[in-house]
């Protein structure tokens, strides 16, 4: 009789212990440093031919470029070979030339290369000196020069240039009468368009040949976007380009430079803004638009590219397709797939074979894990306003009473989507319910959408996100002692706000160099940009008028009221906030005995860069939120 | 023998050493806690003050560290209005500070001719200058400085500026702020004031350097805040959190020599933190006052000694007590060997002279005869009875006898006693009454010889023409009520409690011989091996009671 009851224990026993070895390998803690992999290959480019790709790969600890021979695999081989210094971008400038520049420190003075792919030879096209450059798009050459701005002058205006791939001096085309912030070149290599902006306003400037004055052809108010994308085929008067002027959501249309006006709106979505991609220099023609609902979507203006596309996205079912670069001919493509819960990869496509090529995964540590998907929710603020969100449900399949991680994207001049998110699958895979809220003044969804956040950083911007908290409370989903806040930058700001002004709500905050003080974030606007400043006055505030507004809704004046526990990460580099500020607000909450756990990376900016510093900041999180959370 | 060897040996040398011994170490022990209480105020006198000092200076501390750097958060964004509001909250909050100097101040690379500090292509100069301070009426007054007006504005300004650009010139790159960097650069402290100007970023002061240098810089003005606070230490408020301690503490300059070389006042000093630095704390206590305070705390403490002092001086009492009552209790039972000799003589030497003149006698007549028979037989009788009560007495005390207990009628138990009695002592006027309902349960025995011997009493203290003995038998619910009362020489009250006593006996002229003072010791104890009580009621010259009272037995059978 106990023989058996024992074996039945036995038996029970090696069940349980192999069913939980089965959950175990499902629900796994993925480790901190899978998730925030660097890629080894980045910036893959194809040649306008459509035989070579050249990508930065690491090399001695540094970026060098690579080039990938598409017809004779044999000649691939390394470009650059460089032990102190880091290839910052590069692009194709002809069919075996690629034009770079590299840098030791992001600071660094700026040092432009011509090289030739198969002679291997480098020709400095610029003496090195410290002023900065803008090249002018498309990054294309007219014949033996490219066209760049440059502001060795005045560094606070950017002169038109011709620079010579020969390594030729310089050449100034025309002097920056000082409002110019771009210069658009026409396909035959003059300038006949530039955008100016005091940033209350912007205007067109046109004329018809470069011995002429420009001449303003257009006036928007700060709000409204004319970005100009490339030449229509043919024409050195009309140009495609991104409007949102008399509409809310930006709209690809065909702009006449002559007279200023509107000539056709060529695709346009009612819900969100158009990106800004799919015209193609080389053959003068829009390809295909590109928008972002949830996921990112393609519109096709050609029916045989649309045809290929199709056929390479059957080979991706349920996954987002996005062009990153193709060749004139349109038949070689680099093409990025991913999808919320893969980091993604990078794959060359032959479509004329109809032929995938790997180049690279993102991030091969997370390819065989369970990720969490994400799911967009839209639910309405407190005044009625649609706001759009996602949310990554936690581990272990639980549906109710949640803890939830409020995580606040940075800007606010952004917004999130349904793109893969290696922070929130960390949180998610810790145990968290991820929420990210495209709150008013994030960007993609129309001009009125973004100008609702306008001098709400402290009021319905954060209202918002407390709404959204209280929907998913209300919907059984969160459980109302569990929520937390975290974010970076303008998130940062937000989980101080939180802490500072809602401890009742929330019931920790963790700020990734989140502004103490809007006083100091407005003082890194440099006075000299007066269109910026005045932008900000628009989006913020006014610091001398509105000291009151900007003095309620500074944490630092307020730290005394912090009443939950604070993960606070400063980076030493962060010019955004000053550390004094950061000291004070530390100080301040220390005072008051109230938790606060303050990370300072002397070395580092708004973003932790180095993998050491990074992972270090998400181990204080996932201890902070255990602790705090749980 | 020698007779003193035979006393009882009281020491009282060795408890007068004590007491002495313990009064001495009272009187050192009160004067030792004097003394540390005495050097502990002292102590606590010079230590306290700095507990005083925190105390008062704290407001100022905070002023300094917490709402100065406030000024920073501003960022240089703040205007004559927003200052006015600043100024406002700290003025009216810190009474110490008097009066606050607003610069607003523009750092430019313009060819400006504001007159202000100029390095390189670096132009400082106050753009506005507003001096705030409250007007009798208690409002904030803001008066607008002009440049014309004096030098004094410009000197705080020009010294504060000076160190800044020197400042400037060391900044870099990497240059950090640090807390020493921030102190000397961006404070400054003087007596009776202090500077500060908001601490820009690390970025904007490599703007600032690149203005100060490169004349191609774009034309730029950036705007600082400088405040000037007058600080008045005389108006800190002193929080005395010692009242006790320090009599008077004031702020006092710290020059100020002691005003007074008295010696009765005890004095001690600090001097102020940093901007205060030209003023001192003085807390000063006359000697009356920290004696006040040296007595409060000195008063517990004497209050113990002395409760120790007191329980010592009791014990040795309690031996002194004890002394005297062994020393009484000897004499006592020396006077019972001596009397208890001579009762024991008395007999013995009548045997031996009847049995001397036995022997002597050639021939002993019939009467003779019988003479001797009898007296030999009354003594022998006598000592048996001696040595019985003796005896008995002994065995009694050390209960270890068993009482003979058996229920008798109350009168078939007096009476036979007191037919006896008026045989015995013919010439006492002797009387009784019994009234009872209840037999009693009683050594017949023991309860006799009682009676016997507080009859014997009665007879023997009483004048000879006052021979009155009335015995009375009651019985209430619960006892029976026996009392003898005469009307014999009494006893004294001071008497009663000591006659139940052994070998106690009362001294006068019936007591020459024949008593040993076992007589009543003897009856007490009999009584209360009986369960009963025995009282004594007597007025000295008219007579006495006796009370016994004992347990009542059953009803008697009524036939």
């Amino acid at each position: 009789m106990y023989r058996i009851l024992f074996w039945c224990l036995v038996v029970t026993l090696v069940c349980t212990s192999v069913g939980c070895k089965n959950s175990s390998s499902k629900d796994k803690l993925i480790p901190i440093e899978d998730f925030f992999v660097k890629p080894e290959k980045t910036n893959f480019k194809i040649s306008p031919d459509g035989k070579k790709i050249a990508y930065l790969g690491l090399e001695d600890h540094c970026r060098n470029i690579f080039v990938l021979d598409l017809v004779d695999e044999s000649r691939s081989k390394q470009l650059t070979y460089q032990s102190d210094m880091n290839v910052q971008y590069f692009f194709w400038v002809s069919d075996s030339m690629l034009v770079y520049s590299n840098a030791h420190s992001p600071m660094d003075s700026l040092r432009i290369f011509s090289i030739s792919v198969s002679t291997e030879k480098s020709i400095a096209l610029l003496p090195t000196q410290s002023t900065r450059l803008r090249w002018l798009s498309p990054q294309i050459s007219y014949g033996n020069y490219l066209l760049a701005s440059l502001n060795s002058r005045d560094s606070t205006v950017f002169d038109l240039y011709k620079i010579y791939l020969d390594g030729a001096k310089p050449e100034l085309v025309t002097k920056n009468p000082g409002n110019i912030l771009h210069w658009i070149a026409s396909p035959d290599g003059k300038v006949r368009l530039a955008t100016t902006s005091d940033s209350v306003q912007e205007s067109i400037l046109y004329r018809a040949s470069e011995a002429e004055a420009f001449k303003q052809v257009a006036i928007t108010d700060y709000q409204t976007l004319i970005r100009p994308l490339g030449y229509v085929k043919n024409s050195l008067t009309n140009i495609y380009a991104l409007s949102n002027d008399n509409r809310d959501k930006l709209a690809l249309v065909e702009y006449n430079t002559t007279e200023g006006k509107e000539e056709r709106v060529v695709y346009s979505h009612d819900k969100v803004d158009i990106n800004p991609s799919g015209y193609s220099p080389y053959l003068q023609k829009l390809v295909y638009s590109q928008y972002i609902v949830n996921n990112k979507e393609l519109h096709f203006f050609d029916a045989d590219l649309a045809h290929k596309f199709q056929r390479l996205s059957a080979q991706f079912e349920k996954q987002t397709l996005d062009i990153l670069d193709t060749d004139t001919s349109l038949n070689h493509w680099i093409v990025k797939v991913s999808t919320d819960v893969d980091a993604g990869s990078i794959y060359y496509y032959d479509a004329e074979t109809n032929h995938i090529t790997l180049l690279s995964d993102l991030n091969p540590k997370l390819k065989s894990m369970a990720l969490q998907p994400k799911e967009p929710i839209t639910f309405q603020a407190r005044d009625g306003l649609t706001l759009q969100g996602y949310l990554t449900y936690p581990l272990g399949g639980k549906r109710n009473g949640l803890p939830v991680v409020a995580l606040v994207h940075d800007g606010p001049n952004r917004r999130e989507s349904m793109d893969f998110d290696a922070e929130a699958q960390f949180l998610a895979n810790r145990g968290y319910l991820v929420f990210q809220l495209n709150y008013r003044g994030s960007s993609g969804y129309g001009k009125q959408f973004w100008a609702a956040g306008f001098k709400e950083w402290g009021g319905k911007i954060q209202s918002d996100i407390i709404d959204g908290v209280t929907w998913l409370i209300h919907q059984g989903i969160v459980d109302k002692n569990r929520v937390g806040i975290m974010g970076a930058g303008f998130g940062g700001y937000s989980a101080l706000h939180a802490a500072t002004y809602n401890s009742s709500f929330y019931k920790c905050a963790i700020s990734m160099s989140g502004y103490t003080n809007l006083f100091t974030y407005f003082k890194e606007i440099p006075p000299y940009q007066q269109p910026y400043v005045r932008l900000f006055h628009n989006i913020i505030g006014d610091p001398v008028r509105e000291a009151d507004m900007f003095k309620a809704i500074s944490p630092v004046f307020h730290a005394d009221k912090v009443g939950i526990p604070v993960l606070f990460v400063q980076g030493g580099r962060d010019r955004f906030s000053s550390l004094t500020d950061a000291n004070q607000f530390v100080q301040k909450v220390k005072n008051n005995n109230t938790p606060i756990r303050y990370i300072y990376r002397e070395d580092e900016g708004r973003r932790f860069r180095s993998e050491e510093n990074m992972i270090t900041y998400y181990q204080e999180v996932e201890d902070f939120l255990a602790k705090y959370l749980k | 023998m020698a007779y003193n060897q035979l006393k009882y040996r009281k020491n009282f040398g060795l408890l007068i050493a004590f007491v002495i011994l313990v009064t001495v170490l009272f009187v050192l022990a009160m004067l030792f806690a004097r003394r540390v209480i005495y050097n502990f105020v002292e102590t606590e006198f010079n230590n306290r003050k700095v507990e005083v000092f925190d105390q008062s200076v704290q407001s100022f501390n905070e002023f300094f560290n917490e709402k100065i750097p406030e000024i920073s958060y501003y960022q240089g964004f703040l205007d004559s209005v927003k200052a006015a509001e600043f100024v406002n909250d700290v003025i009216r909050k810190n009474a110490f500070v008097e009066k606050a100097l607003f610069y607003d101040i523009e750092v430019t690379n313009a060819d400006s001719i504001e007159s202000g500090i100029r390095y390189n292509h670096l132009l400082i100069y106050p753009k506005r200058v507003v001096d705030f301070h409250l007007d009798r009426e208690n409002r904030l007054v803001a008066e607008r400085k002009l440049r014309s007006e004096g030098k004094e504005y410009d000197e705080d300004f020009n010294s504060m500026m000076l160190k800044f650009i020197a400042f400037l010139d060391r900044v870099n790159d990497s240059t950090t702020l640090s807390d020493n960097d921030i102190y000397r650069v961006f404070y400054t402290l003087n007596a009776g004031k202090v500077s500060y100007m908001n601490i820009p970023r690390v970025s904007d002061l490599l703007v600032y350097k690149n203005m100060m240098h490169s004349s191609e810089a774009p034309v730029v003005t950036y705007e600082h805040d400088l405040f000037m606070f007058s600080v008045n230490p005389q108006k800190i408020q002193i929080k005395n959190i010692a009242p006790n301690l320090y009599e008077r503490i004031e702020v006092l300059p710290i020059v100020s020599g002691s005003v007074s070389d008295q010696r009765n006042y005890w004095e001690t000093q600090l001097s102020m933190p940093g901007a205060l630095s030209d003023y001192k704390l003085q807390y000063s206590s006359s000697e009356g006052f920290i004696y006040k305070e040296i007595n409060r705390r000195f008063f517990p403490v004497s209050v113990g000694i002395s409760i120790i002092y007191i329980i010592l001086i009791l014990i040795a009492y309690l031996i002194y007590r004890n002394a005297i009552i062994n020393s009484k209790l000897f004499r006592l039972q020396y006077d019972f060997i001596n009397n208890l000799t001579h009762e024991f003589k008395t007999p013995v030497s009548v045997i031996k002279i009847a049995g001397n003149n036995i022997q002597s006698a050639e021939n002993l007549s019939q009467m003779e005869q019988q003479m001797y028979g009898k007296i030999l037989d009354q003594e022998a009788d006598k000592l048996n009875s001696l040595m019985n009560k003796l005896l008995s007495f002994a065995q009694i005390e050390n209960k270890s006898i068993k009482p003979n207990k058996e229920e008798v009628d109350v009168m078939e138990f007096c009476e036979p006693i007191f037919d006896a009695i008026k045989l015995k002592y013919p010439d006492m006027h002797f009387t009784y009454h019994v009234d009872v309902q209840n037999n009693m349960v009683v050594d017949t025995t023991l309860l006799g010889s009682v009676f016997q011997n507080l009859i014997d009493n009665a007879y023997k203290y009483s004048e000879v023409n006052k021979r009155f003995l009335h015995v009375d038998v009651q019985q209430n619910k619960k006892n029976f009520i026996v009392k003898f009362t005469d009307r014999g020489i009494g006893i004294n009250k001071k008497e009663f409690n000591s006659i139940f006593k052994k070998f106690y006996r009362v001294k006068n002229q019936f007591n020459q011989q024949g008593s040993i003072g076992l007589g009543l010791a003897f009856c007490k104890e009999i009584i209360d091996f009986m369960g009963g009580e025995i009282k004594v009621d007597s007025v000295q010259n008219e007579g006495t009671t006796f009370t016994l009272l004992l347990p009542l037995g059953p009803k008697k059978n009524k036939e």
